[in-house]
């Protein structure tokens, strides 16, 4: 028996030692190229020739069209860059909330990936507040970003004058999606603000008791402040809206609050009913298939129906909500850093430069079904209705930059505020929740850390 | 057999290290709660219990606690009594359990992401629980999406995968009565059932006092389970406290926090393991 | 006993079995079907074909963390086991003056939930550079499962007769040479137990293997699992695939070595205080 112990864990050892850490099984199509090519990739010098050109990329794109749009960026980089090996390390999770929980740890322990995504404004504060990225001014500059990126990108992303994220994409929030057949069926057209939401959803559940008139996914509770969000938007305008989220607002005392929640309430029976046990891509599917009539989330949830099958204007279409009293666009950024103390600075810099790249976004962008940060891709790039309204949104409308997700209102707040919302969903009570919000808000010191955002304005 | 202290230190050296750095970590944790520690980096400044004070006045605090209370009272003695009927079932049974012991226990084979997925399955809009209802025509329920079913419905799953351990501990224990007991209660012409109240009921106690403590040390580290069914979720209402802990620290970055919640969960423990260890030292040095 | 009775007794136990059953049944039948079979939500029946895509496609995703977790989960038993019998031996049968303080404070250790120390275990992993490594997985869970394993072999060496021990003093047996050429042969069938017990809980545990290897080429199967849920629409099918995949080793082990499973869950709860 003792031998066989000493003999078992010897093999052990041996197999540990020499098979290297396998790397992560990749989903079908993600690409890893160690062709050996010396191609000059960085312009900074390097140290003693490391032995692997690596690059570890951390991401939450894995839904159905994420995928397939990170693909694209993986091809292009790896055109560029065939030397480096790409080390694709997606953690599964809607807005990152996986992903943060691991990259604490990784970042604590001062193991960072080479690069992470991230989603600008407080979002990325938070990183940068821990000094855990570095700025990319290098990039900035080199690439004329200046001019290339729409000013309020820019912002975003700026911090004590310095850059710390380079933007690759731009989604938009405020989309109402809806289920084209069911709306000629019964005759309807798209709201275009809370009260008409309320009465559109009625029709449906009257007219058709078997059909969710909302689909949402409340497993993924940011769902429930996306629909929220825009309820908010309706009732009191973008500018109600950022104060609301800076911490401008005293919930107690404000009647906009009030007014939103009262709206929101008024929307809660129409729900899909299992929502607390759906994910985000979960409740879009119930559009396609017809078991819901309407949602209200980003672009990318067309990204998700078109990847199922489902045509524009065939099967779905999409509204931009609320279009009073005034239309915006609320702006989601993805961006990725810089990490501090990543393994292959090198290897970051490439991944940065590629990122900017205009032929990049423009293909990543149109898989994804959000719009490129880059001016140079023009908006007759992209082949469908819904992008080049957005496209002409983006550069038409007031830009407000989203909630979702932590990048207008500070990461902490966002968390209570997503559970907040879904418990009002269940209990329909205003005044805890007016309390609890306020409550909040100063536990979680939303004016203090949203004061950067207040100061660029 | 003789030996040395250099043989204690030997053998011993390398556990003591470990447990020792278990409560070393322990520590860590009791002085972290005292800090006011926020996001990712290490800040150390020390606030004494503010913490605690917080957290006594957070709704959320109470509710997870309320739900773990919940937990020891509806997952604990559905386990236990399933488990001694089952026992007592086997027993009687005879040669049947060879084949019905492995079936109940196998749960405890599986992680538990394995039963909450499975299980969030079964309660799916369209699983296995709601087709069998529509079947039945009854009205299909929400389970895990309604806020007033979701506890009850994970500690189901819980209940089916800690039976078989409460039941292989009861029947060790009643293998222990003496057959003659059972022989001489038969001649009066006691049923089974008798059998189990006059019986086995009564002299089971101690088991039951492990089967108690181990159930009520498994409800306070549930974490997993909530994980996967549902994510703390619809809103709140199924967090328990590891759950809020992870939240707290990992999500919202409130590590002093989070801190603080663990060492409420480690004093809950220790209200369990202290006076049980000392039970049951006393009985094993009887 | 009358006929009623035993009838019923086999009547409610067929029933029970059967509850307890259908779960892995419709786990097994669900992995083999396609995304329409399942939809069509007739869980019980039997799928039409043995499609084994689902599984294909489950095993391309989980294949890293199998890898891992196996090497981890072997490597972290052997240790565990190691060490803790080692611990176990002279607390059951070298008793010494502060055997029960130990055994006290041992087992204190052993049942406290870990969720509590998992931020300074992080911190620790992180200061000695093993963040998402091999390395890193196997001393995180030798710490959190040696005390265990020393509480469960000591309950196993307890119940070998003391002649051994004195027959061996008799012929000038240290403890080195007893414990390697006498106790572990002896009571090879407790130490397997422990073993056994010791792999399941590190190859099924969640919460650390999440946060330390998670979306790294280090990542665990347990968590590996709970992240193909996140991916896609939930399909149920890939799921159960993957989850029948990912309980394979414990399953196997559970059915093949149940007895000794049996064993040491037991001896891990009757022992020492808890």
């Amino acid at each position: 028996m003792k031998k066989f112990l000493i003999l078992l864990m010897a093999a052990a050892l041996l197999a540990a030692c020499a098979a290297p850490a396998p790397t992560a099984a990749p989903p079908p199509a993600a690409i890893v190229q160690t062709v050996e090519v010396p191609v000059p990739v960085t312009v900074t010098p390097q140290p003693a020739a490391p032995v692997a050109k690596e690059l570890v990329v951390s991401h939450w794109w894995t839904a159905g069209g994420e995928r397939q749009a990170m693909d694209v960026i993986f091809e292009h980089f790896t055109a560029a860059n065939p030397d480096i090996e790409l080390l694709d390390n997606p953690v599964a999770g809607g807005g990152g909330i996986t992903l943060k929980t691991v990259l604490q740890g990784l970042l604590a322990a001062k193991a960072p990936p080479d690069t992470f995504q991230t989603l600008s404004g407080s979002e990325l504060k938070m990183y940068v507040d821990g000094k855990y990225v570095e700025p990319v001014d290098d990039i900035w500059t080199d690439r004329d970003l200046d001019t290339k990126y729409p000013e309020v990108i820019g912002s975003m992303v700026t911090f004590d004058g310095k850059h710390y994220a380079i933007p690759v994409s731009i989604h938009r929030a405020n989309w109402l999606f809806y289920n084209v057949k069911l709306f000629n069926e019964l005759g309807l057209k798209p709201p275009t603000d809370v009260d008409e939401l309320i009465a559109v959803a009625k029709t449906i559940h009257d007219k058709k008791p078997d059909v969710a008139p909302i689909a949402i996914g409340t497993r993924d509770k940011w769902t429930a402040v996306f629909l929220f969000d825009v309820v908010l938007l309706s009732v009191g305008g973008p500018d109600k809206y950022e104060q609301f989220y800076t911490g401008q607002l005293d919930p107690a005392t404000d009647p906009t609050l009030k007014t939103a929640l009262e709206k929101y309430a008024q929307l809660a029976p129409y729900l899909y009913p299992f929502h607390g046990t759906k994910t985000w891509d979960g409740a879009i599917a119930l559009l396609g298939t017809g078991e819901a009539g309407m949602m209200v989330i980003g672009d990318f949830g067309a990204a998700q129906l078109v990847n199922a099958g489902y045509k524009e204007g065939v099967d779905w279409e999409g509204a931009a909500f609320p279009t009073k009293p005034e239309e915006v666009y609320l702006m989601i950024i993805d961006c990725f850093v810089r990490p501090v103390g990543a393994p292959h600075p090198d290897s970051t810099t490439a991944w940065l430069n590629n990122l900017t790249d205009p032929e990049t976004q423009a293909e990543f962008t149109i898989i994804k079904g959000s719009i490129a940060a880059n001016l140079d891709v023009p908006a007759s790039n992209y082949p469908d209705d819904l992008h080049q309204r957005a496209s002409e949104a983006f550069q038409n409308l007031r830009v407000v930059p989203a909630s979702a997700h932590g990048a207008l209102t500070p990461q902490a707040f966002l968390s209570d505020w997503q559970d907040i919302l879904t418990r009002f969903l269940y209990t329909g009570d205003i005044q805890q929740t007016i309390s609890d919000a306020a409550t909040f808000m100063e536990s979680d010191d939303v004016a203090g850390q949203s004061a950067w955002y207040l100061a660029a304005k | 057999m003789r030996y040395t202290r250099a043989h204690i230190f030997l053998f011993l050296s390398p556990l003591l290290l470990i447990v020792l750095f278990m409560y070393g970590m322990i520590a860590w944790t009791g002085y972290a709660s005292m800090t006011n520690w926020v996001g990712m980096a290490p800040s150390w400044h020390f606030n004494g219990v503010d913490n605690y004070i917080k957290l006594l006045g957070m709704g959320r605090f109470w509710d997870a606690l309320k739900n773990n209370v919940l937990w020891l009272v509806v997952f604990i003695p559905p386990t236990a009594i399933l488990g001694l009927v089952l026992a007592y079932i086997l027993d009687v049974a005879g040669w049947a359990e060879r084949i019905f012991r492995p079936v109940l226990l196998y749960p405890m084979a599986l992680s538990f992401v394995v039963t909450g997925n499975l299980w969030a399955w079964m309660y799916d809009a369209k699983g296995v629980f709601n087709m069998s209802l529509t079947g039945l025509g009854l009205k299909p329920q929400l389970w895990i999406a309604s806020p007033d079913q979701v506890l009850y419905c994970i500690i189901a799953a819980a209940i089916w995968q800690y039976t078989g351990f409460a039941m292989i501990l009861y029947v060790a224990a009643i293998r222990e009565i003496p057959v003659e007991i059972f022989e001489a209660a038969k001649v009066d012409g006691a049923n089974l059932t008798q059998l189990f109240y006059n019986i086995v009921v009564p002299n089971v106690g101690q088991a039951t006092m492990i089967v108690i403590a181990m159930l009520t040390l498994f409800s306070l580290k549930i974490f997993d389970l909530v994980w996967v069914m549902t994510f703390g979720g619809p809103g709140t209402s199924s967090e328990v406290l590891p759950f809020f802990m992870y939240v707290a620290s990992y999500r919202q970055g409130f590590v002093g926090l989070g801190s603080a919640i663990s060492m409420v969960i480690l004093l809950l423990a220790i209200l369990v393991v202290i006076p049980y260890s000392l039970w049951f030292m006393k009985r094993a040095a009887e | 006993m009358t006929r009623l009775s035993r009838l019923s007794i086999y009547g409610l136990l067929i029933l029970i079995v059967l509850v307890w059953l259908i779960p892995l049944y419709t786990m097994a039948t669900t992995s083999f079907k396609t995304p329409r079979e399942v939809a069509e939500g007739a869980y019980l029946a039997l799928p039409r074909n043995l499609n084994l895509e689902n599984y294909q496609e489950a095993f391309s995703v989980l294949q890293g963390g199998l890898v891992n977790s196996s090497i981890v989960a072997i490597l972290a038993t052997l240790v565990c086991i190691l060490v803790g019998s080692w611990a176990g031996f002279f607390l059951a049968l070298l008793k010494f003056r502060y055997s029960n303080a130990v055994f006290m404070i041992t087992s204190i250790a052993t049942f406290l939930p870990y969720q509590i120390v998992l931020f300074p275990l992080t911190q620790f992993i992180v200061s000695i550079g093993l963040m998402r490594t091999h390395a890193g997985m196997i001393v995180a869970y030798t710490i959190l499962n040696t005390p265990m394993a020393a509480l469960i072999t000591a309950t196993f060496f307890q119940k070998v007769p003391p002649e051994l021990q004195e027959a061996a003093a008799l012929d000038g047996c240290g403890p080195v040479t007893f414990y390697w050429r006498i106790l572990l042969p002896v009571a090879r069938l407790g130490i397997l137990s422990a073993a056994i017990l010791i792999f399941t809980m590190i190859w099924n545990e969640f919460l650390i293997a999440l946060s330390f290897t998670l979306g790294t080429p280090a990542q665990m199967a347990t968590p590996a699992l709970a992240n193909l849920k996140g991916s896609d629409a939930v399909q149920w099918q890939l799921l159960m695939a993957g989850s029948l995949l990912t309980s394979l080793p414990p399953l196997a082990i559970f059915i093949f070595l149940g007895r000794y499973y049996v064993a040491g869950l037991m001896a891990g709860a009757t022992k020492g205080g808890a």
